[in-house]
């Protein structure tokens, strides 16, 4: 098991609440996230749509949309300039201060959409290169070059051609590799990736992981992965948040939630996975629907589908608790007064099933390299 | 980008043709012929219907009659001034109508994009419903109460410009009709780029601008602008013309010696070298706009570009 080796804190979210006026009333979308993104490690936020997730991190680029309302908390953001390390908090800039001083060249984002990111009516190279000449200065000529080597970088058969292309010549899979690029192109500290892979097919979804994978690695970014498929985040993240109802409800290694998730909510998203190994001929489905939002939510808001649900559960939200340095779970269940509840059989197995392969693995793995 | 144009200039030159045409039949439907005296013997006839030309066959006189609108020859003028070349009769009422229409639709498409984008970037705010407000009394109050109120108010009451057109000061005594023209246009385009800002800004595209860390005048005028143009760029062109052809009214409030008046006039008196001539002209400049227009498409949107005119 990978030892948990906490690097520097780079952003700390801490206990953020945001709600949105609506023409039916205010709709509390988050409601006291806290999560920490450590230096060079993968985060993963991970959740049904609704849940919040990208609100979290649009949140943190100021991209948010003008009815939303941030009622509490800090984005806090460690960085150094001029040699100096400083730590400051997103949330007291201006929308357009935070623009001009981080975004771009300090943190920045690839979207669920690559048909729907670039903009129709400029080439790929201006798209490129705008974000270079004014954070880093370059010319014209220098940006393009510069360009060009990134497309290359990313995996762009052709780069110099492409540059001059328009982003209705390309394929979905080639969109985001460009997205990817200008994303990088300003060398940032932080990449949000909001469901990088949704929209993609499955034989590029695998592609794109790679791409972020192998750019994180190389450049040492710390990244923040949204995603409502647990089978993706497997593959990418060093910590995960699964959120419900704009509340984080588990918090561990990917390790932990894996292998020893503990909330309810967590157990039913790793049982909708599909696998191959599985015995039973239907998908399991969390029953019910996300709650309504716009409504005070009195108790867990998970309640009303699990199939746990203690009573305590209608009447008063559960507390975190701390399983291990690193696991956190908000669930009356880890009460020591709660009836003991074990892993459904079925994810019991299907994690038995895991571990075997992994071990399997690591007993490969150390043969190759004995 | 130059086989789209080409392809676009052929399809132009062959509507004129056939607008040509209509109009050739449009004239043979008129009842009665132009030599409508009943004292005019047979060879009389005979020697008028050669004299013009109307003794050839019907292909041969299309033909003659398209060489001769296309070269500005449009005959003479039967009532308004007896024999007078129609195309002199035009040729000073013209720039005056052009110029105004010009200057009213510059200055509406200029204030309108301004409205429309400031009303936009402020959604839901006080400027935003303020010039809803506007866009609908400006589409709604027809252009000749408009023109009535300024010449009441600003020319009459307060002396600021002179009451009627007058070929000393054009420019001065254009300003009223040019105000009077622009609000109709100036509501619609800030309308239509209200809606189209509004839309755009809310794209993904912007909102990857805005993780780029572009400065905001660029986030809006190069990538939100470039984009809210192109629904903009169609609306423009009925819109030009309509500034040609609908300044009949504000023509006869100010006294414009322009081509409105004359359209009337033309069509009081049966004169149909002038109806004709200037139906004919209304539809060239149509063309002609409607062809810039494509090009502009061309221009803005390299979707339209690259396909290559298909």
């Amino acid at each position: 098991m990978k030892e948990i080796n906490y690097g520097e804190p780079i952003l700390e979210v801490k206990n953020l609440s945001i709600s949105f006026r609506t023409s039916a009333g205010n709709l509390n979308a988050i409601r006291g996230v806290s999560f920490t993104l450590h230096k060079g490690e993968t985060v993963a936020i991970v959740g049904e749509s609704g849940s919040g997730k990208s609100i979290t991190v649009k949140s943190v680029m100021g991209i948010e949309s003008s009815n939303q309302k941030i009622n509490d908390g800090e984005i806090l953001y460690t960085f150094s300039e001029k040699g100096k390390k400083k730590t400051v908090d997103l949330l007291k800039f201006s929308k357009r201060d935070k623009i001009a001083r981080f975004n771009g060249q300090r943190i920045a984002m690839i979207f669920q959409d690559p048909m729907t990111a670039l903009n129709p009516l400029l080439s790929i190279g201006d798209q490129l290169t705008e974000g270079m000449i004014r954070h880093l200065k370059m010319s014209k000529k220098d940006a393009w070059k510069r360009g060009i080597e990134l497309l290359d970088e990313v995996g762009i058969p052709n780069p110099t051609l492409c540059m001059e292309n328009y982003p209705h010549q390309l394929s979905g899979g080639m969109r985001q590799r460009i997205v990817i690029a200008i994303a990088l192109s300003c060398n940032p500290d932080i990449l949000i990736c909001d469901e990088p892979t949704t929209a993609l097919d499955v034989t590029i979804q695998a592609k794109i992981l790679d791409l972020i994978k192998t750019m994180q690695e190389k450049r040492g970014i710390s990244v923040i992965f949204i995603t409502h498929d647990l089978g993706v985040v497997a593959k990418v993240a060093d910590y995960v948040c699964v959120m419900y109802a704009g509340k984080i409800v588990e918090r561990g290694t990917a390790e932990e939630i894996y292998l020893k998730p503990r909330h309810p909510y967590t157990w039913g998203l790793l049982l909708a996975l599909p696998t191959l190994d599985t015995t039973s001929d239907r998908l399991y489905a969390i029953p019910g629907t996300p709650p309504n939002l716009l409504k005070k939510i009195v108790g867990d808001a998970f309640a009303p589908r699990n199939r746990y649900a203690l009573n305590i559960d209608y009447e008063e939200e559960p507390p975190e608790y701390q399983i291990s340095e690193s696991h956190m779970v908000r669930s009356w269940l880890e009460n020591p007064q709660a009836p003991i509840v074990e892993i459904p059989e079925e994810l019991q197995e299907r994690i038995m099933v895991m571990l075997d392969k992994s071990s399997a693995e690591d007993i490969r793995e150390s043969s190759v390299a004995s | 980008m130059t086989k789209y144009i080409l392809k676009r200039a052929l399809m132009a030159v062959g509507t004129t043709l056939v607008i040509i045409i209509i109009l050739f039949f449009l004239l043979q439907l008129m009842p009665g012929s132009p030599f409508n005296n009943e004292r005019l013997t047979e060879t009389q006839l005979q020697v008028l219907y050669e004299k013009y030309g109307l003794d050839k066959p019907v292909p041969v006189q299309i033909v003659i009659y398209i060489k001769n609108m296309l070269t500005g020859n449009f005959g003479v003028s039967y009532n308004i001034q007896q024999n007078y070349p129609v195309a002199s009769l035009l040729s000073t009422r013209f720039p005056i109508t052009i110029r105004i229409g010009v200057q009213a639709f510059v200055v509406g498409v200029v204030f309108g994009l301004i409205l429309g984008i400031v009303a936009a970037l402020h959604h839901n705010g006080a400027l935003d419903t303020g010039t809803t407000v506007f866009s609908m009394l400006g589409s709604s109050i027809p252009s000749y109460v408009v023109a009535l109120g300024l010449v009441y108010f600003l020319a009459y009451k307060a002396g600021l410009f002179p009451l009627t057109y007058s070929s000393e000061h054009p420019f001065l005594s254009s300003i009223l009709p040019t105000l009077a023209l622009s609000i109709a246009p100036m509501a619609m385009t800030a309308r239509f780029t209200r809606n189209e800002m509004i839309e755009v800004m809310d794209s993904e595209y912007i909102q990857l601008a805005e993780t780029k860390g572009m400065p905001r005048w660029r986030v809006v005028g190069i990538h939100g602008l470039k984009n809210a143009m192109v629904p903009l760029v169609t609306v423009m062109g009925p819109m030009l013309m309509g500034m040609m052809t609908g300044s009949t009214v504000a023509e006869q409030i100010f006294a414009i010696p322009g081509i409105g008046s004359l359209f009337i006039t033309a069509i009081e008196t049966n004169d149909y070298n002038v109806v004709i001539t200037l139906a004919f002209i209304f539809s060239a400049m149509y063309i002609v706009t409607l062809l810039v227009i494509d090009i502009l498409y061309g221009l803005i949107d390299p979707r339209i570009r690259l396909a290559g005119g298909d």
